[in-house]
C-alpha cells in the first residue's frame, strides 16, 4: 500500500513539471549514451589487446648440457609456476628447422654445428600478463636448474600497458565528467518537484507521515528518470552500433553486459541524484 | 491528556512561553485567549511536536517530551488533529481525497479509507460535496472539511489554532457547534482564539496568554 502509493506519486510528479523532466532524461541518456560507447570501445579494445598479449610468448632457453630427460622434469617444474597456462617444447632440431624455413640458409653449412638452444615458449594465463607478474615468474624461472636464460617481449607489454591506461584514464574522467552533470541536473528535477509540492509535505508531516514516506515517492521519481535515460540512451547506441556496422563495416561486437550495465548505471544516477535533492532540502523540513 | 509542567521555549529572535504549567484532561474542551504573539500559537505547537521544550516537559496521552525520539513524532501526531485558520487543504484535489489523504499516508487499506471517509463527511455534513474541489467551497465549508481530516484518524485531542479567525458570524457559530458535537464525542479540543468574549460565552474554561504567561 504504501509503496503504490511512492510508484503512483513518483509519477505524477514526472507529470507535473515536464520541462525539467525531458531535460533529466536527455541528459542522463547522452551521458549514458557516452559512458555506452566508450564502454563498447573499451570492450572491443580490450578483446584486440587481449589478443595481441596472448600471442606474447615467454621463452626458456637451456643449456647445451641438458638432456631430454631432464628437459622432462623442467617442464614438469614450469607447469607448477603459478600463471603459467601451456608449455612447449622447441628441441635444438625443431629451432632449425624454423630457422632454415625463415631465412631460407642451413646454418650448419656454414657454421658446421648447430648453434641454436633448446627451449621452451610458455604461454601465460590471461591475468599474468602484467609487467610485475611478468618479472616474478621470470624470476622463478631463472632459479631451474639447467635454465640458461629467459627472454619476454617486455617493450612490447609496456606499450600496450601503456596505452590501456591512456584509454581507460579518458574514459573513466569523462565518465564521470557526465556522471557528475547528470547527477546534478537529476537532483534540481527533484528539486523542482519537492518545491512544487512543499505545501503537501508541510500538510503530510501534520497529519503524521513518516519522513520515509515522505522521501520514498521523490527517491521512485529519481528511479524512473534513471530508467527512462536508460532505456533512451540504449536505443541510442543501438543507432550507433548500428551505424558503425553498416555505414563503417566495423566488426563491433555486441556486448549485452553493457547495456545491463548503462541501464544499472542510469538507475543508481537517478536514486543518488534525488537522494542529493532530498538530503538538501527535505532533510531540515522533516 | 495534555499536561505541561513548567515548560519554556523561546525563540531566537522572538518570545515564546515561560514556565507554563497546564492541564486539559481527556474529553475537556479549553479555550486558549490572548492578544497576537501571547504565545497561544506556541503552546499548540509544543503540543504537535513541532517545537520542543526548552525546560520543563510535556505529557501527551502516555508519552513524555523528554524521552520521545524524532521517529516518534509521526506517530504521535497521528493521535492529534489539527485545525488552522487558513484550513491548509490541498487544492489540487477533491474534499474525499484531501481527507483520504490523511489515511493514505499512514498506510491505511484502500477499502477502509473509502468507508471511513464517507462516515466522517457524513459527521460534518459534507457527503454532498465529496467531489467538489476546496476552492469552490466556502470558508465555513472548507473549516469543516478540514475539521474532518483532522478527525479522521480518531485523534485523542485536536487542537486548532484560530479556526473561525477567517469567517463570518454564521460560519464562526457552525464551526463552534460542531466542534462541540466533537467533543461531546469525548474527543479533547484545545481551541486557540483572539477572541475572548466568544470563549467566555460558551461556558467552557478559558485560559488566558499574555506575553508567553498564562495569566488565568
Amino acid at each position: 500500500m504504501t509503496w503504490w502509493y511512492a510508484v503512483r506519486e513518483g509519477f505524477a510528479n514526472l507529470r507535473r513539471a515536464r520541462g525539467s523532466v525531458w531535460v533529466s532524461i536527455i541528459t542522463i541518456a547522452l551521458s549514458l549514451w557516452l559512458v555506452g560507447i566508450f564502454l563498447i570501445g573499451a570492450w572491443n579494445g580490450w578483446q584486440v589487446l587481449q589478443k595481441l598479449k596472448d600471442k606474447l610468448e615467454m621463452e626458456v632457453f637451456l643449456l647445451d648440457t641438458v638432456k631430454v630427460q631432464d628437459a622432462y622434469h623442467i617442464r614438469k617444474s614450469l607447469l607448477k609456476i603459478p600463471g603459467v597456462d601451456s608449455v612447449k617444447f622447441v628441441s635444438k632440431y625443431d629451432a632449425l628447422q624454423k630457422f632454415q624455413k625463415e631465412f631460407g640458409e642451413n646454418i650448419i653449412d656454414i657454421l658446421g654445428e648447430n648453434p641454436l638452444q633448446s627451449s621452451f615458449r610458455i604461454r601465460l594465463k590471461k591475468s599474468f600478463h602484467t609487467r610485475v607478474r611478468v618479472q616474478k615468474i621470470m624470476g622463478q624461472i631463472k632459479k631451474l636448474s639447467g635454465v640458461e636464460d629467459v627472454t619476454y617481449r617486455y617493450d612490447l607489454l609496456k606499450i600496450i600497458e601503456k596505452y590501456l591506461k591512456i584509454f581507460f584514464g579518458i574514459g573513466i574522467s569523462l565518465g564521470a565528467i557526465i556522471a557528475f552533470i547528470s547527477l546534478l541536473l537529476i537532483s534540481n528535477t527533484v528539486r523542482m518537484a519537492i518545491v512544487s509540492r512543499s505545501e503537501e509535505i508541510k500538510v503530510m508531516r501534520l497529519l503524521g507521515a513518516t519522513p520515509q514516506f515522505i522521501r520514498r515517492p521523490f527517491l521512485v521519481q529519481g528511479f524512473y528518470l534513471g530508467v527512462f535515460g536508460g532505456i533512451l540512451s540504449l536505443f541510442l547506441l543501438l543507432v550507433v552500433i548500428w551505424a558503425a556496422r553498416h555505414e563503417l563495416s566495423l566488426q563491433i561486437l555486441n556486448a549485452r553486459e553493457i547495456f545491463g550495465f548503462v541501464m544499472g548505471w542510469g538507475i543508481i544516477l537517478g536514486v543518488l541524484g534525488s537522494w542529493r535533492a532530498i538530503g538538501k532540502y527535505l532533510k531540515e523540513e522533516i | 491528556m495534555v499536561r505541561f509542567f513548567n515548560v519554556s521555549f523561546s525563540y531566537p529572535r522572538s518570545a515564546g512561553v515561560e514556565n507554563i504549567n497546564l492541564y486539559v484532561k481527556n474529553g475537556e474542551f479549553v479555550f486558549l485567549t490572548g492578544p497576537s504573539g501571547a504565545g497561544k500559537s506556541t503552546v499548540l505547537k509544543l503540543i504537535y511536536l513541532e517545537e520542543f521544550p526548552q525546560r520543563g516537559n510535556i505529557l501527551l496521552d502516555g508519552y513524555n517530551t523528554q524521552e520521545i525520539t524524532r521517529k516518534d513524532i509521526p506517530y504521535i501526531r497521528r493521535k492529534i488533529g489539527m485545525v488552522f485558520q487558513d484550513f491548509r487543504l490541498l487544492r489540487d484535489r477533491n474534499v474525499f481525497e484531501n481527507i483520504a489523504f490523511a489515511l493514505r499516508i499512514i498506510g491505511v487499506r484502500r477499502s477502509r479509507i473509502n468507508k471511513r471517509v464517507l462516515e466522517i463527511l457524513r459527521d460534518v455534513g459534507l457527503s454532498h460535496k465529496k467531489l467538489k474541489m476546496p476552492q469552490a467551497l466556502s470558508g465555513g465549508e472548507q473549516q469543516r472539511v478540514a475539521i474532518a481530516r483532522a478527525l479522521v484518524n480518531e485523534p485523542f485531542v485536536i487542537l486548532a489554532d484560530e479556526p473561525t479567525g477567517n469567517l463570518d458570524e454564521e460560519n464562526r457559530e457552525e464551526i463552534l457547534a460542531l466542534l462541540h458535537k466533537i467533543n461531546e464525542r469525548g474527543t479533547s479540543i484545545i481551541m486557540a482564539t483572539h477572541n475572548y468574549e466568544m470563549a467566555k460565552k460558551t461556558g467552557r474554561r478559558v485560559i488566558r496568554i499574555d506575553k508567553g504567561k498564562i495569566i488565568s
